[in-house]
């Protein structure tokens, strides 16, 4: 399965019925106007637990299973929360899980259908067959020699300010285009190649703590083909929280650049 | 050959042929291949100047000729700045956008994007032509005799990528003003003002040309070639200097290689003699009859269509239109100046801002100004209570952009190698202690300026502030602490003038001691003064109050305390490590 969904893929998946749509955004969000048939499983009432249980079981009650349709995610602006929710279903053993290529904003701008409906939904069971793999844990990280390339996804700022020794930084911002959540494969293979990520590479991607920019770094990398992408979910809270190492710039003062 | 820039009207202004040659030279710097020297120079030449104490990153400085700049060209700032940058870019004293904290291998594809929207960094830094600047309010202001900004944009056209400039002793800088009073043409290596002569019966467009002007550890004033240049001898004017300069010019010193330094050396009456006489040369001898390309300008303008219901009058309304407001000389409309803080912008106010041009600016366009701000013009004198509320919620409404409130700093240790101070946040601070303390409402005040730089290199022009402050460092001790040296009575315009020194300043004491200047002049000026009249009086000896009395009438704020009494002195803004002294090579090989 594709890391990405197109609106014309989706919007003939809706009419035939076959995928499930998720919007991502909170609830008030979603109230107020979502893709049709969408259902609304907020990113925000998982984020605080990184259990694959409480994922599994809330995609449960909303009538996802990991053997149904197709999954599609799609959040308000920069794909960030529909990358952490996608991240999570399949860390929980949810296979079919894709992305839409497009925000709800772009979808409006695009002028496409949306509605207020609330659609049944039955529960079904759920079971959990985590992923493990998907995950780097603090060890990982702290081991990684220099075949394997850490990659930061939080701002340029937070990365000057602090950041895992060795890293390299791709704010997650730059691996979106105005018109999409993920920019077109040869500009992020460009942009990969420039910090020395290959295909073939060994990559771990982490944020801040929530994961959803270091989701979206996954996927990115999944996208062009780099299959070989863990995610550090304990994130750079933990390695702070354990005082581990941290490389700083030093002797400027970048932060005061900023409007 | 004469050299003569036919070959360039095969590039376009910003061609791919840069970018691809970049990307290339960067692969082969970061293999091995390419000396690092070199690469340095080159990466200067196309605009990736070196950022503090790396080479990891770069800063990305974008010419806007004339300052003129489109919503599409904001936008994409505003995207690259998100993608590539700090979330946020920086608009330079010199109508440039530079983009900070750059990959260095980031670049390449940052150049490519801007080439989309016909904007090039080539030749921003290093030893050529920089960017021409040109007043924000050419074509608007009341006291103009003709718009001169065709004629900044041609001359940007014509240097760049031109053979005659891409290796002269040093760089090189032109500024094209409105007028007498709205500019610094006398304060760049040339400066044209615009004048109308009639000869022989006949109007003619022409320009006062002054030349060897200049900002930097020695600045100097500019002086006249030419009460007149005839529009049609412009370019032969400056190819004249720039033959003259390229061929004579010291090559060995770069602290000592500016034009104003070859002045210096010849005296100005040859080098006047010298310029005019190759002037004719140059007449004679170009292979082709070479004209700058004058492009007109966009047509009359028309208010733009808005339906908007009965605006209501955000609170802070007035003081704006009287602060950061003027009135064109097409007297219906209005040029408002947007200032933000040391020339800092972000990415979502970038994009909001490139909204409002187009709903409110009668040209649909923007102007880069002269301190580091954004400059709207056309707006329809019935828009500006809209205005004010749409840059109020994208909290671009700062009142003050005219007055002495409006504090210009370079960005000093945020980004640059030979920073001393945070002259950057200085300046920031500033502004918000003036705003807070409603200083932007004194009239006596406006007309001042504050402009800070973060060492004698007068990239924050300090020299010709009312109060000018550059960088640089006090002991007390063993204990080292960030200091400005403090000038006085600075100026451009007519009659531009190099402050004097007042004091030696603790960055801590900067606002106690301007609070201090603020309420001496209030005891003693006369009636009808403002700060800058009396500054003025006072540093050519006019008043009873010295220089030098002032110095001593500051003296007390100024004496350090113990660290133990007072640690945060020994500490630069936006930093709690103690001071020192800490910086890497500029463009210096």
């Amino acid at each position: 399965m594709g890391v990405l969904m197109n609106t014309d893929a989706l919007r003939s998946g809706i009419a035939d019925r076959s995928v499930h749509v998720v919007d991502a955004r909170t609830a008030d969000e979603y109230r107020a106007g979502h893709i049709p048939t969408a259902l609304n499983l907020s990113v925000s009432s998982i984020v605080a637990e990184q259990n694959a249980g409480t994922t599994a079981r809330l995609a449960g009650s909303l009538g996802i299973s990991n053997n149904g349709p197709l999954v599609v995610i799609y959040d308000g602006y920069f794909g960030t929360a529909a990358a952490l929710l996608a991240w999570r279903l399949e860390h929980a053993g949810y296979q079919n899980v894709s992305l839409l290529e497009c925000s709800y904003a772009n979808w409006l701008e695009q002028g496409l259908e949306y509605d207020y409906d609330v659609p049944d939904v039955m529960h079904v069971g759920y079971s959990i067959k985590t992923n493990p793999s998907m995950v780097a844990t603090i060890r990982d990280v702290e081991l990684a020699n220099s075949s394997t390339i850490l990659v930061d996804s939080r701002r340029r700022l937070d990365f000057l300010a602090m950041h895992i020794p060795g890293a390299v930084s791709i704010p997650y911002r730059a691996l979106s285009s105005p018109s999409s959540v993920l920019r077109g494969k040869d500009e992020l293979l460009h942009l990969f190649a420039n910090r020395g990520i290959g295909v073939e590479s060994n990559v771990i991607t982490y944020d801040n703590d929530a994961g959803a920019l270091s989701a979206l770094a996954y996927y990115a990398l999944k996208h062009v083909g780099a299959d070989r992408v863990q995610l550090y979910l304990a994130a750079f809270a933990e390695w702070r929280r354990r005082k581990m190492p941290v490389e700083t710039q030093q002797n400027a003062t970048y932060g005061d650049l900023a409007a | 050959m004469r050299s003569h820039p036919l070959q360039q009207s095969t590039f376009r202004w910003a061609d791919v042929r840069d970018v691809d040659d970049f990307a290339d030279k960067v692969k082969r710097y970061r293999a091995g291949t390419y000396p690092p020297d070199a690469f340095v120079k080159y990466r200067i030449h196309n605009g990736g100047y070196v950022t503090r104490l790396t080479s990891d990153y770069s800063m990305l400085r974008v010419k806007v000729p004339a300052g003129r700049i489109s919503p599409k060209q904001l936008r994409r700032f505003s995207l690259l700045s998100e993608q590539y940058s700090i979330g946020s870019a920086h608009i330079t004293a010199r109508e440039n956008v530079q983009l900070h904290w750059v990959v260095l291998e980031d670049v390449p594809d940052i150049l490519r994007s801007l080439a989309e929207v016909d904007l090039t960094s080539r030749e921003s830094c290093g030893d050529t032509v920089h960017n021409v600047v040109c007043s924000p309010t050419a074509g608007v202001c009341p006291d103009e005799v003709f718009d001169p900004t065709p004629y900044a944009e041609a001359t940007s056209r014509f240097f760049l990528r031109n053979t005659m400039t891409q290796n002269i002793p040093r760089k090189f800088k032109i500024t094209y003003d409105c007028c007498e009073n709205h500019g610094r043409a006398r304060m760049a290596d040339v400066g044209l003002v615009p004048q109308i002569r009639t000869v022989n019966g006949q109007e003619r467009r022409g320009f006062k040309f002054f030349a060897g002007g200049g900002m930097g550890p020695k600045s100097c004033v500019g002086q006249q070639i030419e009460d007149f240049t005839d529009e049609d001898n412009v370019i032969y004017t400056l190819i004249a200097i720039l033959k003259v300069y390229d061929r004579l010019g010291d090559r060995k010193s770069r602290h000592k290689n500016r034009l104003r330094y070859l002045v210096e050396q010849m005296g100005w009456e040859k080098f006047r003699n010298l310029i005019l006489k190759e002037r004719t040369a140059v007449r004679i001898t170009q292979a082709a009859r070479v004209n700058l390309d004058l492009e007109d300008m966009p047509a009359a303008v028309r208010r733009p269509v808005r339906i908007s219901a009965e605006e209501v009058v955000k609170p802070g309304y007035s003081k704006w239109v009287q602060t950061s407001t003027f009135v064109q000389k097409q007297p219906e409309y209005r040029t408002v100046f947007v200032t933000l803080e040391a020339g800092d912008i972000s990415s979502r106010q970038l994009s909001d801002l490139a909204d409002i041009i187009e709903e409110y600016s009668g040209e649909s366009t923007a102007r880069l100004g002269l301190i580091q701000n954004v400059v709207l013009r056309y707006v329809h004198q019935d828009d500006l209570v809209s205005l004010y509320s749409r840059l109020l919620k994208a909290n671009l409404a700062r009142t003050g952009a005219l007055t002495m409130a409006a504090t210009l700093g370079c960005v000093g240790m945020s980004s640059c190698n030979l920073a001393l101070t945070n002259s950057h946040r200085m300046a920031k601070e500033i502004q918000r202690q003036f705003l807070k303390r409603g200083l932007d409402e004194d009239k006596d005040l406006w007309g001042s300026s504050i402009k800070v730089s973060g060492c004698p290199n007068s990239c924050g022009q300090h020299v010709v502030a009312t109060v000018g402050l550059y960088g640089g460092s006090g002991r007390n001790g063993r204990d080292m602490y960030p200091a400005y040296t403090m000038l006085i009575g600075g100026r451009t315009g007519a009659d531009t003038t190099l402050g004097h020194k007042l004091a030696s300043v603790p960055a801590k004491r900067v606002m106690p001691v301007i609070l201090r200047l603020l309420d001496i002049f209030r005891e003693r000026k006369q009636d009808g003064d403002s700060l800058e009249s009396w500054i003025r009086r006072v540093c050519e000896g006019a008043e009873q109050t010295s220089v030098a009395d002032l110095r001593d009438m500051v003296a007390p704020l100024i004496s350090p305390p113990s660290r133990d009494d007072d640690p945060d002195f020994y500490t630069d803004y936006g930093t709690n490590i103690p001071y020192k002294i800490v910086i890497g090579r500029g463009c210096t090989k």
